[in-house]
């Protein structure tokens, strides 16, 4: 058994995780809206990202319109916004300064330099979004690699993880979410249907390409392409490293991690929200759901994730 | 101590807080600072406080200047490092040497720290220097005056430019039985071009230490 770790440690490389993963994932939905919305008129809606936020109100007290500029700032460079990638970025750089007795030398040093690669960018590499954007991806996956190769397996590694898993898995419901309404869509059979399945297919395409999913998807449909098989994939494969289910999965093992390989036993709480959730994963459906029962039941699965989130948070942190 | 594994025990507590925000159920009991419940503990011997409640009377300026006369009289030696030549303004002599030469010494109250209320007489306006000597005249016991040092400069990264600032060090040393030196020490910088305030409370930074040979 490793010594013991504080609580504040333990909570900063949970945080630590979580932006990491935020940042990686907000710049992937970016690229792909922009991808998407270029070719395509009539469907440049930059909104939507702001609504996947709930950022309404913040975006538009400073500007007047979503324009895809406007949008594109307030998400990656603007500090104000503390869902930006640069707010992200700036709180996980002071989680990772206060735990340089627990990483590597080399994950603080990527993050460090990313950090400064980042609050240099200038507003023409903001007009250049998608090579901006995997950059930034590639960063987060340099992280990623340089955590795997060097991070000590301890409790903070346990930890750090935790909060990794738990932030995939909130970031595919929530993508989700968003894009709940194109079930309906592709099960109307009325005169529009036809320019609506058109108009799926890009929405079930940007959402698999947003959770860098499709290559993945193709392995297991190599055909076709339905709503329901995508929503499907995105919840319920736990062979694909952004699903909903494989998050639980990983979150599981790590809890088994902190009670044997550490001996920290005090895991009633967290286990019973975990097979909570898990639950609501393994006996769903998305046959037969129309755009409201996907809904509700991701509006559930988001609630038994918060729980499993407080759950950690009392028993770890609080 | 707060651990993942629960509520862990400590055995020593170097503290950083004055005596009276210390615990507000003893001292002020306004205080947001302190632990409650500290004191009981320390008297039932649960925890050690490592600069132990009372200690701060070693923090006043004064007794520095009195050490070596503390060290003749409680070992009959002379002490081995030479104090910087300190003037107690309570003595008379200590007195009329620091009101005649205000404006090359540093005169510093005694009861404060973090930088607070020091004069720099060479750096200080007229006006500063008239409102000092009233102070001194009113409440002499209240400070000491020592010549100014002039400390070392290192390069320091200024934006993006190096420049030079005003460094000092502190040395640390536990005695018991024996006396222990610690092989480092805290190097304090002064941010601010040409100022000679290194402490932390006014924006000052720290340099890493480096122990050769």
């Amino acid at each position: 058994m490793d010594s013991s770790l504080l609580t504040r440690f333990a909570e900063n490389i949970f945080w630590l995780a979580r932006y990491m993963e935020r940042i990686e994932n907000l710049a992937r939905i970016l690229d792909v809206n922009e991808t998407y919305n270029r070719g395509h008129a009539g469907d440049n809606d930059w909104s939507r990202i702001i609504r996947l936020h709930n950022d309404e109100e913040a975006f538009f007290e400073r500007h007047d319109a979503a324009t895809e500029f406007a949008v594109i700032s307030f998400y990656i460079v603007d500090r104000k916004n503390p869902n930006s990638i640069m707010s992200c970025l700036h709180f996980a750089r002071e989680n990772a300064r206060s735990l340089r007795h627990l990483i590597s030398t080399e994950m603080w040093r990527q993050i460090n330099t990313f950090y400064y690669r980042l609050r240099g960018v200038k507003t023409a590499e903001l007009r250049q979004l998608s090579e901006l954007c995997r950059e930034i991806k590639e960063a987060c996956q340099t992280h990623t690699g340089i955590t795997e190769g060097t991070f000590f397996r301890n409790q903070a590694w346990t930890f750090y993880h935790l909060g990794k898993y738990l932030e995939r898995g909130d970031q595919t419901t929530r993508l989700l979410d968003m894009r709940h309404n194109m079930l309906t869509r592709a099960d109307s059979e009325d005169g529009e249907a036809n320019a609506a399945r058109q108009l799926d297919l890009i929405e079930v395409n940007t959402l698999l390409r947003s959770l860098a999913g499709y290559h993945a998807f193709r392995l297991v449909h190599p055909a076709g392409m339905t709503a329901e098989d995508v929503v499907s994939f995105l919840l319920f494969d736990s062979r694909f490293s952004r699903s909903v289910a494989f998050s639980f999965k990983m979150v599981e093992t790590l809890i088994d991690d902190l009670s044997k390989a550490h001996n920290l036993r005090r895991n009633a709480a967290i286990r019973a929200a975990l097979t909570d959730a898990r639950y609501v994963v393994k006996t769903g459906t998305v046959a037969g759901m129309d755009a409201a029962d996907l809904h509700e039941y991701l509006d559930t699965l988001q609630v038994k994730v918060g729980v499993l989130t407080s759950a950690i948070d009392d028993t770890y942190f609080g | 101590m707060k651990t993942t594994a629960g509520k862990v025990a400590v055995h020593v507590i170097y503290r950083r807080i004055d005596d009276a925000f210390l615990d507000p159920e003893v001292f002020n009991k306004e205080s947001m600072l302190g632990v409650p419940g500290l004191m009981r503990a320390y008297r039932k011997g649960n925890v050690n406080i490592a600069n132990a409640v009372g200690t701060g009377v070693a923090d006043d300026k004064a007794i520095y200047a009195y050490m070596p006369r503390i060290i003749k009289y409680y070992l009959d030696q002379d002490p081995i490092l030479q104090n910087v030549q300190t003037n107690i303004c309570r003595e008379k002599e200590g007195l009329d040497y620091t009101l005649a030469h205000l404006d090359e010494l540093v005169t510093k109250p005694v009861g404060e720290s973090g930088g607070y209320g020091v004069v720099i007489g060479p750096r200080a306006t007229k006006k500063e220097l008239r409102e000092l000597r009233a102070l001194l005249q009113k409440q002499p016991d209240n400070y000491i005056s020592q010549p100014m040092i002039n400390l070392s400069v290192t390069p320091t990264l200024i934006g993006r430019a190096v420049e030079p600032r005003h460094v000092d060090l502190r040395p640390f040393a536990v005695t018991g039985d024996s006396t222990w030196v610690l092989p480092g020490g805290l190097t304090r910088v002064a941010m601010k071009r040409g100022s000679l305030v290194v402490n932390s409370s006014q924006g000052g930074g720290t340099k890493d230490t480096w122990v050769l040979g």
